[in-house]
């Protein structure tokens, strides 16, 4: 037996899932325009800024209710705005190893869209002369093996690589996306998947 | 053929300084010459199970896990759902061919099952 991939993190943070969206899609909107601000986005979902910042700031918590209304105000589908209050469900929830996992899969996220190494590895994968070897990929991308491993465990939980045998590891993102902000939009598409996933196990209890 | 424990796997933040710690311990040699670069440690000894390191995150916590050689995962771990089982990383198969998946039993104690790729 070789390495067995674990989930990393069960400390209690704030850390929402959704609350990651705004920040990202906030993030994503201000990148596009320069004059886009906090109060434009407070006005395209209809909240007072002071709310708002509140809540990106994990200072107010979000309710079911800004959820969904946030979620219907962002052209969130129905089923990602589930996934997303699935996920604040889970939180409350007495179940707390799915609580756990799931702020273990916001954390992943989160640590996704703050390290571009776990990017650069799924870039990696695009190319003929990639090796599915942790040892390659730490020398191609100047770090250490652990720090690979590291990165490869949270693409895993998130279902954004696949390693369908020794060989052969697969890039589950969309590799035409490569943008920063696309990739982004695929974190958070992905992490609202695994929620989904997660909810629906935990329902089966 | 029952089902045994066959490794332990410790999580660590520290994985350099552990297999370190172990080896002037106990003398577990670790050997992490292979494609995922996972530190297999050796005891040294064939009686007992052998174990290996895996690196955590740095907002994770380190722990230890068991792990139990079972011949089909997904009916272990219905069987382990019926009993108050709950799944922390659902059955998957590792580039190496083995299959594995934990889980926590009643009390919330983590253990691995794993289904090597020789069985």
């Amino acid at each position: 037996m070789k390495a067995l991939p674990q989930r990393s993190d069960l400390r209690t943070v704030n850390a929402s899932g959704f609350r990651l969206y705004l920040q990202t899609e906030l993030a994503r909107r201000c990148s596009h325009n320069r004059q886009y601000s906090l109060r434009s986005f407070a006005l395209q979902l209809d909240v007072d800024h002071s709310t708002l910042s509140q809540v990106l700031r994990g200072k107010r918590r979000l309710t079911t209710q800004m959820i969904e209304k946030f979620g219907r105000r962002l052209n969130l589908s129905q089923e990602d705005i589930e996934a997303f209050v699935a996920q604040a469900e889970l939180m409350k929830s007495g179940k707390t190893v799915m609580a756990s996992m799931a702020q273990q899969l916001t954390l992943d996220a989160v640590q996704l869209l703050s390290d571009t190494r776990h990017q650069s590895i799924l870039e990696l994968l695009q190319l003929e002369y990639f090796r599915p070897d942790v040892r390659w990929i730490a020398r191609v991308l100047n770090t250490a093996p652990d720090e690979v491993n590291i990165a490869l465990s949270r693409l895993l939980r998130l279902g954004l690589l696949e390693m369908a045998t020794p060989d052969r590891w697969l890039d589950k993102s969309d590799s035409l996306c490569r943008d920063r902000n696309d990739f982004a939009a695929q974190v958070i598409r992905k992490l609202s998947e695994q929620v989904r996933k997660l909810s629906a196990r935990s329902g089966r209890r | 053929m029952g089902q045994p424990v066959i490794q332990w796997q410790i999580l660590s933040k520290m994985p350099e300084q552990l297999s370190e710690f172990y080896r002037q311990l106990f003398g577990w040699e670790t050997n992490a010459d292979n494609a995922l670069g996972y530190r297999m440690v050796a005891t040294g000894s064939e009686r007992g199970i052998q174990g290996g390191i895996w690196p955590a995150a740095p907002e994770g916590r380190a722990m230890v896990t068991l792990y139990v050689e079972v011949e089909n995962i997904a009916e272990q771990i219905e069987r382990a759902i019926e009993l108050g089982a709950q799944v922390v990383i659902p059955p998957q198969k590792l580039p190496d061919g083995d299959e594995m998946a934990v889980i926590t039993d009643p009390e919330g104690l983590t253990f691995g099952l794993v289904k090597p790729a020789r069985v």
